[in-house]
């Protein structure tokens, strides 16, 4: 047969395209249906918060941390709040603490009910989206009684959290979590284990150990490689040490170990782990009236350099921060897991379908505003 | 382990197989780390990920600061080891006027975007660095804005980049 002869042809994937999660972009060049090269293009959302951070004191920061992740931006308040609670050696008490871990879990898991949730629709199936916000719905009411605010919390604080939980919050969550832990295996029964699903993901864009490493992936995409590593149990912080909880690793169950698969089920299952982590923390929760806030009036760390990581929802979050002993911050860089993950995107896409760039998108959890801050 | 308890287990690892040329140990800091030379940064980074009892696999972030009371730039990498629970910080000092080092790109594919980011917001060079052009920033953007003598153009390309007075003289 003679050979077909093809060219290549330039598309332009995003910055508005339904897929792409807020504003990122791709220069395609494929061959047909085939990708040929795949050059990310960011910064559409750079909003300079590490400039603006140098210009406000230690505490005034915390609301422009939740504009880093507004998906999970409680994850993103924790870690600006135990990092300077690092440098300063300020102490938190356990009501604080605890509260911290029930608010930061509720929110992991309900980012990652986005993350799965919207790499189903992006693939073509519309119902499990609509179940997955079913359940963010309640949690968004959750956190609403809890801080008054549904998506930009800015709840913890460097020393505790905002606001203490209103009367009878705990019963509904608890009440929360015995409705969610059914809804997790109807959404594995409806998606997960799929056939369709399943043969869209499996085998796709394999990242081996070594590459994600390199490339420094984090959270479920550095797991779904096998890797185990988690700052909670690794570089633990807060009262994370005292629960526990497991760390599920992608062992290539139905396809290659490391492929997108493995990062959709590394992040279903996290979310049943959540759950649990949510209920040993209300078991521990101080009655109501103990102290939630030990507030400093004036945070001056001593100077010098610090790097301070916490597990947010999409893996480490790090805050480098340089102080020169005075109330701000004299340079502040947000390392995230977003950042890395749109990184290793050109080498993954080589040479796969453009309809698998969706896959991989998908699979990797990205949020925009998070690889630009 | 948030910050290696051993570290001197790591410095005396590096010290044995680099000595002490171009390297400065810092460990009285608040983390401790290692101050390195432009020109030995490739061989600590080779060392690092390479050596099966320090195995730093992984590049966690590269960060630039501007200290111009010091007619200085500083980069700084931190790494960390999944094999041995381990991060290590080093910071590379270059001089404001030339800021020039060597890239570890070719070490750790993440330092790609890092480095990108920090050439963009700071304007260090990273010499051998496969495609270093902006990447927050436009293409055509002058400046870098985490400098702190940076000043901001009042327009970019025709669009104001300062409220004006009689733009919100409306609201009077």
């Amino acid at each position: 047969m003679a050979e077909v002869k093809t060219e290549l042809m330039t598309l332009n994937m995003g910055p508005q395209h339904p897929s792409t999660h807020g504003v990122i972009r791709f220069q395609l060049e494929t061959d047909g249906e085939i990708i040929h090269q795949c050059v990310p293009d960011v910064g559409y959302l750079h909003r300079s918060i590490e400039k603006i951070a140098e210009q406000l004191e230690y505490y005034q920061f915390m609301p422009f941390t939740d504009r880093v992740d507004y998906v999970a931006a409680i994850q993103a308040n924790h870690g600006w709040a135990v990092a300077c609670e690092r440098m300063t050696g300020h102490e938190v008490p356990e009501r604080g603490e605890v509260l911290r871990v029930i608010s930061a879990e509720l929110v992991r898991l309900s980012s990652h009910l986005v993350a799965v949730g919207a790499a189903a629709t992006d693939l073509g199936a519309v119902t499990p989206f609509l179940h997955a916000l079913r359940e963010r719905e309640a949690v968004n009411d959750l956190i609403e009684e809890l801080c008054g605010a549904r998506l930009t919390h800015n709840y913890v604080r460097i020393g505790g959290v905002s606001h203490d939980a209103p009367a009878g919050w705990t019963d509904k969550v608890l009440g929360f979590c015995d409705r969610f832990e059914p809804a997790v295996d109807e959404f594995d029964n409806l998606i997960t284990y799929n056939k369709i699903f399943r043969e869209r993901l499996a085998g796709v864009a394999a990242i081996s150990p070594e590459d994600a490493m390199g490339f420094g992936l984090v959270g479920p995409n550095l797991r779904g490689s096998g890797v185990d590593f988690d700052c909670r149990k690794n570089d633990p912080y807060g009262i994370y040490p005292e629960l526990e909880f497991d760390v599920p690793l992608g062992k290539g169950e139905i396809g290659e170990i490391g492929d997108c698969w493995d990062r959709f089920w590394c992040r279903v299952q996290e979310m049943r782990e959540c759950v649990r982590l949510i209920r040993q923390a209300i078991d521990r929760l101080p009655g109501s009236g103990a102290d939630f806030w030990n507030l400093k009036k004036v945070l001056k760390p001593a100077a010098g350099e610090y790097y301070v990581r916490t597990e947010s929802a999409r893996g480490e979050m790090g805050y480098y921060v340089v102080s020169d002993g005075s109330k701000q911050p004299y340079r502040v860089k947000i390392r995230t897991g977003s950042f890395a993950a749109m990184a290793i995107i050109e080498k993954l896409a080589r040479g796969t379908m453009i309809a698998d760039l969706i896959a991989i998108i998908g699979s990797l959890d990205i949020v925009a505003p998070e690889i630009d801050r | 382990m948030s910050y290696p308890a051993d570290h001197g287990a790591v410095f005396d690892r590096i010290k044995a197989l680099l000595g002490e040329e171009g390297l400065e140990f810092l460990t009285e800091a608040a983390q401790p780390a290692v101050m390195v030379t432009p020109e030995r940064l490739l061989d600590l980074a080779r060392a690092l990920k390479d050596d099966p009892e320090l195995a730093f696999e992984s590049l966690q972030q590269v960060a630039g600061t501007d200290h111009p009371d010091d007619e200085k730039l500083r980069s700084t990498a931190t790494v960390c080891s999944y094999a041995h629970g381990r991060m290590l910080t080093f910071h590379v000092d270059v001089p404001r006027d030339r800021p020039r080092l060597p890239s570890l790109a070719g070490v750790w594919p993440a330092a790609d975007w890092h480095e990108r980011e920090s050439w963009d917001l700071l304007g260090i060079v990273y010499e051998g660095h496969p495609d270093l052009r902006r990447i927050m920033l436009p293409d055509d953007w002058e400046g870098h804005p985490l400098r702190k003598d940076f000043e901001e153009k009042s327009e970019y390309n025709g669009i104001p980049t300062q409220r004006e007075r009689e733009w919100l003289s409306w609201q009077k």
